[in-house]
């Protein structure tokens, strides 16, 4: 871990005796954004930041944390950061790097064992796949990842050499305060700051916009009723949203505080719910299922059907499902009916993606959070 | 691994758990109609295997359970969909690599 005194004219200005320091943690791909615009928050707030660079899942004493979905997903859910705070401050794409006198496309096809490097931790796991069964140069080191001739890393830390957009997710940067923190306070002023026009501006330079998703139309149903539904012993034991209700209808999870929510179903580990759609799915235009997921970018595997007894056929498989809802608390991930050779469908299966140990979770709602389930293409 | 009963409300279930270190491998597995089904994951650490490799998985199995010579269930031939990771022990990151598949396999059987 390091640490960056930001703003070292702000370090001069007075502080209150005995405040604590606000101290912000950020994770490698995401530090090199935030310095402009923490530098003018100390200036206009006269409050000083010192920026820690490293994993944000393990907050220590910093009282703000900016991480991917993947990276605070256990630190939200389990209350460590308010989730209610949660701000999305922009986009780090992916690229590929290569010498400059490489006439390489892809990087399936050049390195030896272990040269390509790749960013390490749950932020990188989407590339590490990516990249297929190889033997990898994982790493956090952004010297390491600069100076790599291969990288497959975000874009805020790649080196000098040739880079080519990359086919993995691009990363959201989400900061979100640290409940019960030495500088709680404070970190809640920086927040609502780096949410004002003139942060958003100079985070703006750095951070790429929120990809656009396409809109449903008014009409477009949601689940109508339960089929079916499993949940390991386990899980129903451990969790505490076990209620397949809650996937039926519009949107409508509420956060009540303290890691507890209302109106979905956390699928545990492997669970899965099977509903009704009161229509039929057709294959049209894009993808023909939404899938609205409560936290972060916790992954999901759909599967359809005409019959409500199966077979069932994959959409697919384990897709991170957190793509921004406009009006709605929940993220979304969507699905194509053809994916699956399918024309159309009226039962959908929403299996839990992230398959995590059930005895080895840490909060009351483990799996994959699921929300509602909507059909886009229709009739 | 232990097998146990895993509930039967809604449906009835087996868990699988690595011996010794069981919140590192756990299995939950629907078992109905002579067939299990369910996901297998791993935390952080992985599981190491005998072949002196660490695994970190992220999969659904399902396969189907007959009658092994001593009596007692086994999938002699299971699929499995997901995720794969390998590295050597001691080490925080699949750096041997990770497989994405349709169609790993498997076999569960007593010994």
């Amino acid at each position: 871990m390091r640490t960056t005194p930001f703003a070292l004219a702000a370090l001069l200005l007075a502080e209150p005796a005995g405040a604590a320091e606000l101290r912000v943690r950020a994770s490698e791909a995401f530090a090199p954004c935030l310095g402009p615009a923490l530098d003018a928050f100390t200036r206009e707030a006269r409050v000083p930041v010192s920026l820690e660079v490293g994993p944000p899942d393990a907050p220590s004493a910093a009282s703000l944390v900016v991480g991917d979905d993947a990276e605070l997903r256990h630190v939200l859910e389990g209350g460590t950061a308010d989730v209610r705070t949660a701000l999305d401050l922009g986009y780090v794409p992916w690229v590929a790097v290569f010498p400059l006198d490489s006439p390489a496309q892809s990087l399936d096809a050049v390195g030896g064992a272990g040269e390509v490097a790749v960013l390490g931790g749950p932020a990188g796991e989407r590339a590490r796949e990516s990249l297929g069964a190889r033997t990898l140069e994982v790493t956090r080191d952004t010297r390491t990842l600069q100076s790599a001739a291969y990288a497959l890393v975000p874009r805020t830390l790649a080196g000098p050499g040739r880079h080519r957009p990359a086919d993995v997710p691009a990363l959201v940067a989400v900061a979100a305060v640290v409940d019960r923190s030495p500088a709680e306070a404070d970190a809640r002023r920086l927040l609502a700051y780096l949410g004002t026009p003139r942060a958003q501006s100079l985070l703006g330079r750095c951070f790429a916009p929120q990809p656009l998703s396409p809109l449903a139309t008014a009409a477009a149903p949601y689940a109508a009723s339960v089929v079916d539904y499993w949940l390991p012993d386990c899980s129903l034991r451990h969790n505490r949203h076990n209620d397949p209700n809650d996937v039926v209808g519009a949107p409508d999870t509420v956060n009540l505080g303290g890691g507890i929510y209302r109106g979905m179903m956390s699928l545990g580990q492997g669970g899965w719910v099977t509903v009704d759609m009161g229509a039929t799915v057709v294959d049209g235009p894009g993808d023909d299922v939404r899938i609205y997921q409560a936290t972060s970018n916790e992954e999901i595997t759909v599967y359809a059907s005409s019959s409500p007894q199966g077979p069932f056929t994959l959409l697919d498989l384990r897709v991170p499902c957190g793509n921004r809802s406009t009006g709605a608390v929940s993220n979304h991930c969507t699905f194509d009916l053809a994916s699956g050779g399918l024309r159309e469908a009226r039962y959908l299966r929403v299996e839990d993606g992230e398959i995590y140990p059930c005895l080895s979770g840490d909060t009351v709602s483990e799996g994959a959070d699921l929300d509602a389930i909507q059909a886009l293409n229709f009739r | 691994m232990d097998a146990v009963a895993g509930g039967v409300t809604p449906h009835r279930g087996t868990q699988v758990l690595l011996a010794g270190a069981p919140g590192r491998l756990e299995a939950e597995f629907i078992d109905e109609n002579n067939a299990l089904r369910g996901g297998i994951g791993t935390t952080a650490d992985g599981a190491e295997a005998t072949e002196g490799i660490v695994l970190r998985v992220r999969l659904i199995a399902s396969g189907a359970l007959l009658r092994g010579t001593d009596g007692r269930g086994e999938v002699r031939s299971g699929t499995m969909m997901g995720t794969i990771g390998f590295s050597r022990p001691n080490e925080f990151e699949n750096t041997l690599g990770t497989c994405v598949a349709r169609d790993h396999t498997f076999t569960l059987s007593a010994r």
